[in-house]
């Protein structure tokens, strides 16, 4: 469903992500890994478009995408959830949420409904509807993230270090909403810091080393492993 | 103290004040969406006092009419501006971005040099010379309306920004460019017309003011130093701050003038730029940035 | 390149090839033209200014030309920018004496320029200077040099009597730009008027950047003065200001500084300049026999109105067409012409001119008013 192949990106000169080739088949939950500086985040955002690539294409559904702007690449049904989340922080939950649906697919629900299919799924966030972001807690904002991210009606979601700044509960929250989330027939394309967490959710693993890949495995195969996982994760 | 000239300079400076808050929200808009310090401002202010009075002279439509297309002109003018100059240098360095938006200033302001002539002009008004007196207060019919359309435009345009859909992707994208991107807010359109609504509103400021003064083609210099003051003062990207500062700077200037020295008023806008970055370095009425 | 002169010697030869024109014409066609250089601001903040002169100047030179020229030569104008410049106008001097061989120079719009231009013209050519009014332009000594417009202290001396005589105010107060010029007015006029017994009730300065005087005016309106005199040299802002006067609500008389009433100002200042007074050597009503013809040549040629800016390059060109006619004809007997123009009276449009020693004019000076937006001398 979601193609890339030898995806090149750069910051200026220095390029950054080296002929990267992956593919996300409908249904699948695939993660990205690798250490800090990897380039995970740079190829979430090639696909997204918000970074150009300078070489190499992706594609989806089998259309070309990677000269598409960031919302016509919305459009077409992936959404990137950021790193960092990149709320708005002087802006209100529900704000958010009208802005995530702009550029929603036509789905099967309309907006009401989907705003509170979103509510259901992050019941706080009906409570706190009118609460600006930036006043929100980490995990708060985490779910603020996603659900602008829902609200376009996304086919394929990437989620970039959902993890990040949450605490420990919270982790296990959001491992049964990713979950509940491709149950419900969404794709999802998962980058984690917490390798186990990530190995444990999906079906297949990239491993990705400074900007290349160095392995495509199994999930469980990597899980299993534990000689691969200090190699290369650090673990 | 004589009440009367009180009230009287009271009156002209905020009057003199709600001209400077037009000229600054454009400024300040425009800083806070598209994070440029456009000192092209200025120009776009000239043009539309320029506009008013050929559209008045040569194609004899009434004041009105002629400002209002001025304005929307100036805005298109914005658009085509934009999308030569600014939009392809977005992710330049901000100092390319300032270097160009000066450049654009001096091409604008010798342009119209050639093309409008040096000597000053004289924007018509039906409302220029008739006087209103309320109370003790005696002013022009004129800058009664640059202060009521002032205050019909600001409002309008604070509503627009708070409840619009355009106006909640442009405080998206002022408060997260990348990610107002990735909830699927076009940019490049945010961007063209948040220009163009900045420009529409420099020009208006200039139809409105024009008939309070003469116009030559060098007037941008002192819209945009103003709209500097102004924008600095209330904190940049700013909309409620501007308002505040502009009314301040104009009702300080006019009681510094009328009980001190006029030729410390000039200075008085220099002096509290200074106290402000001085005392609140993010501006009097800000506390974050990003526009809200 | 076709360059000027050839077009003028093509001009000539077809003038001579047309068999209707007269034997004077031919013979006319054969001598060489006067060469005056025009040098004054044609770019920069003067370039109004500038464009009025030289229209004056061709204007004035076209009128001469069509009867003949002057001595059986035609006048031959050249035009050079000083930019305002005092470096520019010094170099526009030596280019005009020493690559184009130009017989006068008629120039010194700006004090600044005429005082560093006089230097290199010092002594080699009869220099005629318009409208600057240092004293030190004539006073430094300069055999060739004249200057046509009237200084400041015969201006003041002028419009002083003419207001305590003639507009009569009881009491006044100054708006005046706050600059070396600005303040000298209010000094002078404060001790002239006060002379005769006008009350001066106070003043303001206003900065020669400012755009709004409402705060200005809103003081002195609170002093409740018969008249507000306004020193403006620059028409913009002095039509702001007059505007403003009115608009105040101020409804008193108006006192304009003297010198600084033109047809522009009157333009852009529409009705509120209505019934405001002035000091002006220029005025058309003046009963002069060339003002009449070169008023309609003008007109006929440019659309500016006549001014008194475009009256100082008629004037300057008028000059120089009487000292060649009164001394036998030939342009470059300087001492002659110097000692001529000095000698007599010239009648020029602004009126007859009389040259000091020193080559400074005496101009009739007239009170002015705005009446239906036309600029027309008070009689008494
Ligand atoms: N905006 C930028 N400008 C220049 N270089 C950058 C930029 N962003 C990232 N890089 C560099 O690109 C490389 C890849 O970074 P990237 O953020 O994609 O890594 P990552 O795998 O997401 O790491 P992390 O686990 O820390 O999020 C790194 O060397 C980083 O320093
Ligand atoms: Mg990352």
């Amino acid at each position: 469903m979601l193609k890339v192949e030898n995806l090149q990106v750069s910051y200026g000169h220095r390029e950054a992500v080296h002929n990267v080739s992956l593919r996300v088949e409908e249904g699948e939950i695939v993660t990205l890994v690798g250490s800090n500086g990897a380039g995970k985040t740079t190829t979430l955002k090639a696909i997204s478009g918000l970074l150009r690539a300078s070489g190499g294409t992706v594609s989806f559904d089998g259309e070309r995408i990677d000269r598409l702007a960031p919302h016509q690449v919305i459009e077409r049904g992936v959404v990137h959830v950021p790193e960092g989340r990149l709320l708005f922080p002087e802006m209100t939950v529900l704000e958010h949420l009208e802005l995530g649906a702009l550029r929603g697919r036509p789905g099967s629900m309309g907006f009401a409904e989907r705003l509170r299919w979103v509510y259901d799924l992050f019941p706080v966030l009906a409570e706190r509807h009118a609460q600006k972001a930036g006043t929100m807690s980490g995990g708060q904002q985490q779910m603020v993230a996603i659900a602008r991210g829902l609200m376009a009606n996304p086919k394929c979601l990437m989620l970039d270090e959902p993890s990040l700044g949450l605490a420990p509960i919270m982790v296990d929250t959001l491992a049964d909403t990713i979950k509940s989330l491709h149950a419900s027939g969404i794709t999802v394309l998962l980058v984690e810091q917490r390798v186990d967490l990530a190995l444990r959710l999906a079906d297949r693993a990239y491993v990705l080393e400074t900007g290349r890949v160095v392995m495509e495995e199994a999930a469980h195969t990597l899980l299993a492993d534990p000689r691969i996982k200090t190699a290369y994760l650090g673990l | 103290m004589d009440f009367t000239v009180f009230a009287q300079q009271i009156a002209n400076g905020l009057v003199n004040g709600m001209a400077y808050v037009l000229i600054a929200t454009g400024l300040t808009l425009v800083f806070g969406v598209l994070r440029i310090v456009n000192f092209a401002h200025g120009e776009f202010y000239m043009l539309g006092a320029y506009l008013t009075y050929f559209a008045g002279t040569l194609l004899g439509l009434d004041y009105i009419t002629a400002a209002v297309l001025g304005a929307v002109v100036v805005a298109a003018l914005g658009v085509v501006a934009n999308k030569l100059i600014f939009w392809p240098l977005r992710r330049d360095h901000e100092f390319t971005i300032l270097l160009s938006s000066l450049g654009l200033a001096l091409l604008i302001a010798n342009s119209g040099e050639l093309l409008f002539g040096a000597d000053p002009k004289y924007v018509e008004s039906p409302f220029a010379d008739e006087i209103l007196d309320i109370g003790t207060v005696t002013l022009t019919q004129q800058r009664v309306l640059v202060f009521a359309a002032a205050v019909a435009v600001l409002v309008a345009v604070y509503l627009f920004i708070r409840y619009s859909r355009f106006g909640k992707m442009m405080r998206a994208t002022a408060q997260n460019p990348d990610g107002a991107a990735l909830t699927g807010i076009n940019i490049g359109l945010v961007h063209s017309y948040t220009f163009a609504l900045a420009c529409g509103l420099a020009a208006l400021s200039g139809a409105l003011v024009g008939p309070t003064v003469m116009i030559f083609p060098t007037i941008g210099n002192w819209a945009v130093l103003k709209g500097f003051i102004v924008v600095i003062m209330g904190g940049l990207g700013s909309v409620t701050g501007a308002l505040f500062a502009g009314l301040l700077l104009g009702v300080i200037e006019s009681l510094g003038g009328g009980y001190i020295s006029l030729g410390f008023m000039e200075a008085i806008g220099y002096a509290m730029i200074i106290a402000v970055l001085l005392w609140r370095p993010n501006g009097l009425f800000s506390t974050a940035r990003g526009l809200r | 390149m076709l360059g000027r002169r050839d077009l003028i010697a093509a001009a000539a030869t077809l003038a001579l090839a047309i068999p209707f024109v007269g034997p004077s014409a031919g013979a006319l066609a054969q001598q060489p033209p006067i060469r005056i250089a025009l040098i004054g601001p044609m770019s920069g903040t003067g370039a109004f200014e500038g464009q009025l002169g030289l229209e004056g100047a061709q204007a004035a030179a076209a009128i001469i030309n069509a009867k003949g020229g002057v001595a059986g030569r035609k006048l031959e104008l050249l035009n050079y920018d000083d930019k305002g410049s005092p470096e520019d106008g010094v170099s526009a001097a030596k280019r005009a004496i020493e690559q184009d061989n130009v017989d006068f120079i008629i120039g010194g719009w700006f004090s600044a320029v005429a005082l560093s231009m006089k230097e290199v013209t010092r002594d080699k050519i009869i220099t005629v200077m318009t409208s600057s009014q240092h004293p030190k332009v004539t006073e430094e000594g300069h055999k060739y040099l004249f200057r046509l417009n009237a200084t400041s202290a015969m201006m003041s001396n002028f419009y002083s009597k003419a207001i305590c005589g003639q507009i009569k105010p009881k009491s006044i107060a100054f708006m005046n730009v706050n600059d070396d010029w600005g303040r000298l007015e209010l000094d002078n006029y404060t001790k002239l008027l006060g002379e005769c017994g006008i009350e001066i009730k106070g003043h303001e300065f206003y900065n020669r950047t400012d755009t709004d005087f409402t705060t200005a005016l809103t003081k002195l309106k609170a002093l409740n003065p018969d008249a507000i005199y306004v020193a403006a040299i620059n028409t913009s802002q002095g039509a702001t200001i007059y505007r403003q006067v009115r608009q105040t609500g101020f409804r008193g008389k108006v006192i304009a500084s003297a010198g600084n009433m033109n047809p522009k100002l009157v333009e852009l200042s529409g009705n509120s300049l209505e019934s405001v007074y002035s000091a002006s050597p220029f005025v058309e009503d003046n009963g002069q026999p060339s003002m009449k013809p070169w008023l309609a040549e003008y007109r006929k040629s440019y659309k500016n109105e006549p001014s008194f800016i475009a009256a100082l390059g008629a004037q300057g060109v008028e000059l120089i067409a009487a000292g060649v006619a009164g001394t036998g004809g030939d342009p470059r007997a300087y001492d002659k012409i110097a000692a001529y123009l000095k000698a007599n009276e010239t009648p020029t449009v602004l009126g007859n001119v009389r040259f000091s020693d020193q080559g400074q004019a005496t101009q009739p000076i007239h009170l002015v008013q705005v009446k239906s937006k036309q600029i027309v001398a008070v009689r008494d």
